[in-house]
This record gives structure tokens, sequence and C-alpha cells, in this order.
């Protein structure tokens, strides 16, 4: 059977994706730069799994991070064993956590679900603020004798293309649209069958896996870890800004969101250091007002716009998307 | 006699706080918008009069005649400006739209006035009676708190547009259909839920230092409040603000202070659990 180059093409985009990424160190001299790209693109991106796609706001997102960045510094600490089963406990610790915090959550509606998540932040920080055993207040460093910037940057990104695929296919499949249901009408949805607070569930679920990976991860890349910086409320802004830029819902937003604002505050960071917090809420502000679909949205409206005038209207490459009805 | 003490100082800064959330609670109850940016007004409130006081020595509770109009018309901006077009559309755009505006705000006075921590060096004398000594400060705030809410409850009950935005919490478009503007009423209820959030501020810089990012701790006590009292019940708040401030301060007796902060939110994720319309049961939508 000869390969019809029309079903190859969305292969295209993969594959240049990891050749990118796999090369990326021998052209960028600040690895940890390209680190921390990655890094938000996950953190993001597991945002946008669960609030793009039930259309519920966790803005104790952060709670995934910190939870599973201390699961993994105190194996990394305490074992001196290779990093790697470390972080993967970091991310089924954050797993766990997510499966335990939904109990009570999923049935909140809205506002409400908001205003728990924000509140179990804030009552996971003093937690860890407090317990002597993780290192209290003053957190803890892990030992970085051993520290290879290329085997952290390679998991890395290993786990920012897993995130990424799983996010795709979470939005094309069965799932997907059980998912489209539940965020345009619960309760009708709920009516006809879909199990909607174990949808939620399991989106919860995944969101926190990846985002302790990532928390993981990163004490893996910083040695150090204190519940000020592990449970920082502006890491979930940074995520909500991310994929709001890029374009919510979308697979693609938080990767351009994620990417064009962490170049944009690392900049700003260095040289203004507070001025990068006023951009971020601009940025939220100025989306929800005159884009609320990000950059991805923004720019298939455009795409559709030219299509039309060439008269090629209709070749249904949009139904398919689930993310934007 | 340490616990009565406790337990009066509670009641005072709760009235405070509870009045903070009645300001929440009216916007939720008239727009169903959450709105997260509550607690950084009361930051832009507490700025406004430390510095009245410190370049003009203005006293802070002669600056209320300043912050609660300047309040008002900055929540008339900020709804006409933001706010009035993410009232009829997912709650989603609304969180994050105040959320977006949380940052924007705390940030900007980081920028002007750097993160180090503002007070007013003024003292009041102590007020005594029944063995219980309560700071002057704090009888301050709550002498406040129950003006505003007596002054709020007559405005909501006695005036027609207290009236229509007690109609539109009810049921907007039956509001509609009586020729009530659910508009109007909106950007009343917002300005007046914003002056109240800026003149709390003033009294706040009485009782504490601010600094620019304190407003997130405000807006999360409204919170917690609000869903006490049960989302768009100002009776409500007012019960949720004395039982959090009850329980904050006689906790501190028992508690390492480092961990009282976690009680309010406990109760919070237990009272979403067990009764999310609020344990005064007075829900409004």
């Amino acid at each position: 059977m000869k390969p019809n180059p029309r079903r190859l093409a969305p292969l295209a985009l993969p594959v240049a994706g990891a050749v990118l990424l796999f090369v990326a160190p021998s052209y960028v001299a600040r690895i940890s730069v390209l680190f921390f790209i990655l890094n938000w693109i996950v953190l993001s991106e597991s945002f946008n799994m669960f609030a793009g796609l039930t259309g519920y706001v966790n803005f104790g997102h952060v709670v995934f991070y910190g939870v599973g960045g201390y699961i993994g510094g105190l194996l990394m600490k305490n074992s001196m064993a290779s990093p790697y089963p470390a972080v993967l406990a970091g991310g089924l610790g954050s797993a766990l956590l997510a499966l335990g915090m939904s109990l009570p959550t999923t049935r909140l509606r809205g506002a409400y679900f908001a205003i728990a998540t924000l509140s179990i932040n804030e009552a996971v920080f003093v937690i860890f603020d407090n317990w002597e055993a993780v290192g209290s207040a003053p957190g803890f460093t892990i030992p970085i004798a051993d520290y290879l910037p290329l085997q952290a940057y390679y998991t890395m990104a290993s786990v920012a293309a897993l995130c990424v695929a799983t996010m795709y296919f979470m939005t094309r499949s069965k799932f997907g649209v059980a998912m489209q249901a539940i965020r345009q009408q619960e309760k009708t949805a709920s009516s006809i069958g879909v199990n909607a607070a174990l949808y939620k569930t399991v989106a919860l679920v995944v969101s926190g896996f990846f985002a302790g990976l990532a928390g993981a991860l990163a004490i893996w890349q910083i040695n150090f870890i204190d519940p000020p910086s592990a449970f920082d409320v502006t890491v979930t802004l940074n995520s909500i800004s991310m994929m709001m830029l890029g374009g919510m819902g979308s697979v693609m937003g938080p990767i351009i969101g994620g990417a064009l604002l962490y170049g944009v505050g690392d900049y700003l960071d260095l040289n203004y250091p507070f001025l990068h917090l006023i951009v971020l809420g601009l940025v939220i502000i100025g989306v929800v007002m005159a884009m609320p679909q990000g950059i991805v949205g923004a720019s298939r409206r455009i795409f559709q716009r030219l299509r039309v005038r060439r008269g090629e209207e209709g070749d249904g490459s949009n139904s398919r998307d689930l993310a934007h009805p | 006699m340490i616990l009565p003490e406790l337990v009066v100082l509670g009641v005072a800064y709760g009235l405070l706080y509870g009045v903070l959330a009645l300001g929440l609670t009216l916007v939720w109850g008239v727009m169903k918008v959450v709105n997260i940016a509550h607690g950084d007004f009361v930051t832009v409130g507490a700025y406004s009069s430390y510095w009245l006081f410190t370049l003009a020595g203005v006293h802070p509770i002669l600056s209320l005649l300043f912050t609660i109009p300047f309040g008002f018309g900055l929540g008339l901006l900020v709804y006409l400006g933001l706010v009035r077009r993410v009232t009829n559309v997912p709650e989603l755009s609304s969180l994050f739209l105040t959320f977006g505006l949380s940052t924007l705000i705390s940030s900007l006075l980081l920028n002007l006035y750097s993160p180090n921590q503002r007070g007013v060096p003024i003292s009041f004398p102590s007020i005594s009676g029944l063995g219980v000594v309560l700071p002057g400060s704090v009888t301050i705030a709550a002498a406040y708190s129950v003006v505003v809410a007596v002054l709020l409850r007559l405005f909501l009950r006695r005036t027609f547009w207290g009236k229509a935005i007690r109609a539109v919490t009810e049921d907007r478009n039956s509001a509609l259909l009586m020729g009530i503007n659910p508009e109007a009423v909106s950007l009343l209820s917002f300005g007046i839920g914003v002056a109240i959030a800026t003149s709390v501020g003033s009294i706040v810089i009485l009782l504490q230092a601010v600094t620019p990012t304190v407003g997130g701790d405000f807006t999360l006590l409204s919170f917690v409040i609000v869903v006490l009292g049960g989302l768009g019940s100002p009776l409500g708040a007012l019960v949720g603000g004395v039982v959090i401030g009850v329980v904050d301060n006689v906790a501190s007796l028992y508690l390492n202070a480092a961990v009282t902060p976690a009680i309010g939110f406990i109760i919070l994720i237990v009272v979403l659990i067990v009764r999310p319309s609020g344990i005064a049961g007075l829900k409004a939508d």
C-alpha cells in the first residue's frame, strides 16, 4: 500500500517537535532556559487538561507541583538513588493527591470549586510550612554531586512530549466528547448517562500527575525546595496566563503561550523584577477581553477567513477539533 | 480571663471581616461574578489612607471621606471597562479576569511602593468594661463595621435602588420584566462592593501594617466567610465573619500561631463538602 501524503501530514508537526527538542541543547548555551520552558509548558498543559477540558478553574494547581517536588526531592535527598524513580514517584504522589482532592471537590460547581481549590492551596502551604520532617519553613537542598544538565533536560523533554501527546489524545477521543458535553451542559450530560464526576476525576488525576512530574523535575534542576516557592500562587498564575495566551482547550495553546511568556518573563525578571507580574496580569485581562480563544483561536479564525475568501470553505478540518466547537 | 477577651476581640475583627465579605457577596448575588480582586481593593484603600496620612497628615478615619467615593468611582470604572463584558458568559471568564486584575493591582503597587510593610503610627486608648480590655483601634473597626452594616441594610430595605439590587439578586429576568435595569444595578453594586473594600482598607491600616500583596489574604478570608454564610446572603456574611473571627482568635490560644491561618480554610473545605449552601443556609441563588 502506498502511503498517502495527506495522511502523513499530521505527523509532520510532532516529528519536527521531537527533532527540535533533541537537537536544541547543541544550539542553546543555557540549557536551563530550555529546561524551564518545557517545565512551564508541562505545567500549563496540565492545567489545560483540567480547565480547558472541563471548564473548571483549579486555582490550586501549584499544589500538585509543590507536592511532586517535595516527594521527588525527599527521595533524591534520602536515598541518593537515580533521580528517575524519584521523579516518577513525585508524579504518582500528586496523582494520588489529585484523586483525594477530587472526592470532595468534583461535586462543587463553578465558583465554589475555584474557591475550594484556592483554599486547599493555602492549607497545604501552611501544613508544609510547619512540618518539621520535611524541613518546615527553611526547606531543604538536595546533593548535586551527580547532576548532569543534559540528563535532566532530556527527561524533561520526554515528559513534555508525553504530556502534549496525552492532551492530544484526551481531546480527540470519546473522553474528549464527554468533556465537551460536561463543559457545555453538565446537568444535561449527567442526565443522559455521562458520569461527570468520574470524567472530572480522571482529568484532575492526569493533570495532577503531569504537574507533579514537573515539580519533581524542577527540584532536580534547582536542587532546592521550600514552601513559599513550592506552593507559590504565581506558579498557578503563570500556568493560567500561558494557557490563556496560547489558547484554552487547545493542544498547541500552552506550548505557544509557555514559550512566549517564559521568554518575556525571563527577560523581564532579570531586568525589571516586579514588572513581570504586571505583564502577566495584563495578558490575562487582555486575552479574556479581546481574544478568549487565545493565539490559537485567533489565528484559526484568520485562516478560516482567508479560506472562505479563496472559496475553499468546508473541508471539514475544523469539525474534528472538539476543544473549539 | 483571657478567653472572654479573645472572644470579644474575635467578634470585633469578625464584624470587620463580615462587612468586607458583604461587598463580595453583594457583587456575587447581582452578577454571579466572584471578584478575586476584592482583597486587592482593600490594599488600594489601605495605601490611599497610608499616603494621605504620611504626606498630608490626614487621619485614616478622616480619609474614609476619600476612600469611599474613590472606591465607588474605581468600582464603576472597573465595571464599565472590564467586568461588564464577562457577566453573561461562562464563569470561567470572570474568574480569570478578576484573577488577572488582582495580579495587576498588587504588582502595580509593588512597582510603585516596593514590598516594604507600611503602617501608620497612631494609637488609641483601650476600651475596658466587664473585665475585658479591647484595643481602641479594634473598637473603631467594630464600630465602623456596625455602621456600614446598618446603613447597607437600610439601603437594601428602604430605597428603590436597594430593593432593585435585591430583586436582581433574586431573579434577574423577572426584575428585568418589572422594569429594573440589571445593567445599572450591576454597575451600582460593583461600585458599592469596591467602596466597601477600599473603606475597609482605611480601617485595616489602623490595625496592621500592609504590603502590596496582602490583598490575596483578604480575598481568601472573604471567600471563607461568604461560603460559610452562603454565597449571596448579606446576613450570612456577617454571621460567617463573626464565626471566623472568634474561631481564629480563640484558636490562637491553643494552637501554634503559624497554624491558625489554616483553620479557616479547613473549616471552609469541610463546609463546602458537608453543606455547600453555607451554615446560615440563607442561600440567595
